[in-house]
C-alpha cells in the first residue's frame, strides 16, 4: 500500500506539472500580447515605447522559462496582477468566484448521491422488470440533455409557471437548488448506469452464491456484499465526473446567471485576460488531477484485495 | 451483425433520427421556407402561421429555417471532428500498445494531463487563443478530447495483445505494422465503434455549449446553442423559442447515443445472460 501511495504520488506530480507547463503554453502561444491589451486599457492609442515599457514592467521581456517560474510563484505568493475585467487582484476573484462555484458542485453532488445509489440499488434488485426498464429510459434521456437547455426548462416550469423560485438567483442555499440539479442530472444518469452493471456483474460471482447458500436474504446481500465490491468502478468516474461539474457550471452559472468561476473564466477569455485564463484553467485541472488522485486512493481502502491482484500480474 | 443490430428497436430508432437529422442538415436549404439570416424587423416574434410554421424570432428571422440549417452546424462540425478523433486514437492508441515501455509511458502520461483538464475548459482556452471560427471550434474539441479516444483504444489494444491470436500471427512472422492494421484494429474496431457513436453525441452537445456561452461564432449565426442563448431574453414572453434549439440538440444526441447503446447490447451479451 505504502509502495502503490508513493508510485501514486510521483506520478500525480508529474501531471500536475506538465498541467501547469502546459495551461502557461497555451496562453503564452496565443500570439496576443498581453503588455498590448493592457496598454489599450490605458491609453486609447499607446505608442509602441509604451507597450514596451509595461512589457518590461510585467517582466514579460524575459524568456519563457523565467516567466513561467514567475508565474507559478505568482500562484503561491499572491501576486498574479489584476483581472481586465474585474479590475480587482485576480486571487482574490479566484478565491471569491471558487467558493460559489465550490457550493454549486458541492449540492450538485449531494444531488448525485442522493440519486445513485438507492435507483441504482432498486434497479439491480429488481432487474428488468418495470422499475428497471423505466429508469433504463429515463437515463439514456438524461445523457443526451444539454445541461444548459435542462436549466432553461427547470426555470420555465420551477421559476415561471409554478414561481416557486425567482429567475435571478436568490441567495443562500436555495439559489443552487434549481441549477445544481441541473447541473446533477448527466451525472447521474451515467453513474446509475455504471452502477447498475457493476452491481449486476458482482451478482454473479462466487461470494454471492456463498451467501445466498448461507441463507442471507437478497436485500441484505446486496447491500452488505455486493455494495462494496462494486463501488471501485463507480469512484472512479465519480470523480472524473467533479471536474466535469466544475467545467459544466460554465455553461449553469450562465443560465442562471450565477457569478462563479466558470463565467469569469468566459469572461477573461471574451476579454484577452491571458493570465487570468491561465490561473484559472491551471486551478481546474488541479482540482481535477487531485480528485482523481483520491478516487484512487478511496478505491484502495474499499477494495484492498484489488492492489493485492494488480501486484501479482 | 448487422442482422442483429435491425433486430433491435433502439438501434433501428437510432438510426432513423441519425438519418433524418443528416438529410436535413445537407437538404436544409431546399425544406426551409427562408433565408435563415434575413431579418424582417416588421415580423418580430410573429405567431406561427403558414408563412412561418414556428413563427419567428427576435429580429423577425423564420424559426424552422434556423432550426433546419442549425442541423449543419452540429453535424458538420461533430462527424469530421469524430473521423479525425477516430483516425488519431487508433493510430496513437495503438502505437503506444505496440511500441515498448518507454514510448508507452510517456503516452500515457501526456494523456494524463490533457485529460487533467477538463474538455469544455481546455476548448474554452484554445478558442480564447485561435479565435472565432468554424475550424477553431472543430480543433479545440480535438485538442480537448483526443487523449479519451487515444486511452480507450490503448486498453482495449493492451487487452488484445494478450489474446493467442495475436501470438500466433506473431510466430507465423508478422511483422508489427501488419499486425496493428490486419489483426489488431479488425478486432478493437467494434467496441471503439460504441465510443465514437457516443463521442458525437457528447461533442454534438459540446460544440453546442460553446456557441450558447458565445464563444466560436459569430453573433447571429443559426446553430442550435446560439439560437437557445439568443432566445435567453423572451424567456418570460416566448419560451417556446428556447424549446425548439434543444429539443433539437436532445434528439440529435439521442440518436447517436441509442445506436451506440444497442451496439454495446450486441457485442456484449454477457450482461444479459447473468
Amino acid at each position: 500500500m505504502k509502495k502503490y501511495i508513493g508510485k501514486r504520488i510521483i506520478s500525480f506530480l508529474i501531471v500536475l506539472i506538465g498541467v501547469s507547463v502546459l495551461s502557461f503554453l497555451l496562453i503564452a502561444w496565443s500570439g496576443k500580447d498581453p503588455a498590448e491589451i493592457i496598454a489599450h486599457r490605458g491609453v486609447s492609442n499607446p505608442t509602441p515605447e509604451q507597450i514596451e515599457m509595461i512589457r518590461v514592467e510585467m517582466g514579460l521581456d524575459q524568456p519563457l522559462p523565467v516567466r513561467y517560474i514567475q508565474w507559478l510563484s505568482g500562484m503561491f505568493t499572491g501576486e498574479l496582477g489584476t483581472s481586465l475585467t474585474t479590475h480587482q487582484p485576480i486571487v482574490k476573484d479566484l478565491h471569491k468566484y471558487l467558493a460559489t462555484t465550490t457550493s454549486l458542485v458541492g449540492m450538485a453532488i449531494l444531488w448525485i448521491i442522493v440519486l445513485t445509489v438507492p435507483i441504482s440499488l432498486l434497479c439491480a434488485r429488481k432487474r428488468n422488470r418495470l422499475f428497471d426498464q423505466v429508469t433504463r429510459g429515463i437515463t439514456i434521456c438524461g445523457i443526451c440533455v444539454p445541461t444548459f437547455w435542462l436549466g432553461f426548462l427547470l426555470l420555465l416550469f420551477f421559476a415561471i409557471h409554478l414561481k416557486w423560485f425567482s429567475v435571478l438567483p436568490s441567495p443562500g442555499w436555495r439559489g443552487f437548488l434549481l441549477p445544481s440539479f441541473a447541473l446533477a442530472v448527466p451525472s447521474s444518469c451515467s453513474l446509475i448506469r455504471i452502477m447498475r452493471s457493476s452491481l449486476l456483474a458482482e451478482l454473479s460471482s462466487d461470494y454471492v452464491r456463498f451467501a445466498k447458500a448461507r441463507g442471507l436474504s437478497a436485500n441484505r446481500i446486496l447491500v452488505c456484499h455486493i455494495l462494496r465490491n462494486a463501488l471501485p468502478p463507480v469512484v472512479t468516474i465519480f470523480f472524473q465526473q467533479f471536474g466535469f461539474l466544475i467545467a459544466g457550471g460554465a455553461v449553469i452559472e450562465s443560465v442562471f446567471s450565477i457569478k462563479g468561476i466558470g463565467t469569469y473564466l468566459v469572461d477573461s477569455v471574451i476579454a484577452a485576460d491571458t493570465i487570468a485564463v491561465s490561473t484559472c484553467i491551471v486551478v481546474i485541472a488541479a482540482i481535477f488531477v487531485v480528485a482523481n488522485f483520491m478516487a484512487d486512493i478511496i478505491n484502495r481502502l474499499l477494495c484492498p484485495w484489488m492492489v493485492r491482484e494488480e501486484n501479482d500480474t | 451483425m448487422i442482422h442483429k443490430l435491425l433486430k433491435r428497436p433502439q438501434a433501428i430508432i437510432g438510426l432513423c433520427l441519425i438519418a433524418i437529422v443528416i438529410v436535413i442538415a445537407i437538404a436544409a436549404p431546399a425544406f426551409s421556407p427562408h433565408d435563415p439570416e434575413l431579418v424582417n424587423l416588421s415580423q418580430k416574434y410573429a405567431q406561427p402561421d403558414a408563412e412561418y410554421p414556428l413563427g419567428t424570432d427576435q429580429l423577425g428571422r423564420c424559426t424552422l429555417s434556423r432550426l433546419l440549417y442549425g442541423a449543419r452546424y452540429s453535424i458538420g462540425i461533430s462527424l469530421p471532428v469524430l473521423l479525425i478523433l477516430s483516425v488519431i486514437g487508433l493510430i496513437v492508441g495503438t502505437f503506444s500498445a505496440c511500441a515498448g515501455e518507454k514510448a508507452d509511458h510517456f503516452i500515457t502520461i501526456l494523456c494524463d494531463v490533457f485529460i487533467a483538464f477538463p474538455s469544455l475548459i481546455i476548448a474554452i482556452a484554445v478558442i480564447g487563443v485561435l479565435g472565432n471560427g468554424l475550424q477553431n471550434i472543430a480543433v479545440s474539441v480535438v485538442i480537448a478530447t483526443w487523449a479519451w479516444f487515444v486511452r480507450i483504444v490503448r486498453s482495449y489494444s493492451v487487452q488484445e495483445m494478450g489474446k493467442d491470436y495475436i501470438l500466433a500471427a506473431r510466430i507465423s512472422g508478422c511483422n508489427t505494422g501488419k499486425l496493428v492494421f490486419r489483426h489488431l484494429i479488425p478486432n478493437i474496431l467494434p467496441q471503439f465503434l460504441v465510443y465514437v457513436s457516443t463521442g458525437v453525441a457528447s461533442s454534438i452537445i459540446m460544440v453546442s455549449s460553446f456557441a450558447f456561452l458565445g464563444l466560436g461564432l459569430p453573433s447571429g449565426t443559426p446553430e442550435w446553442g446560439a439560437m437557445l442563448n439568443d432566445a435567453r431574453t423572451a424567456l418570460y414572453s416566448h419560451p417556446e423559442l428556447l424549446i425548439y434549439p434543444g429539443l433539437c440538440i436532445f434528439v440529435t444526441a439521442a440518436g447517436f447515443n441509442l445506436f451506440g447503446e444497442a451496439l454495446r447490447d450486441i457485442l456484449t451479451p454477457e450482461e444479459d445472460s447473468l
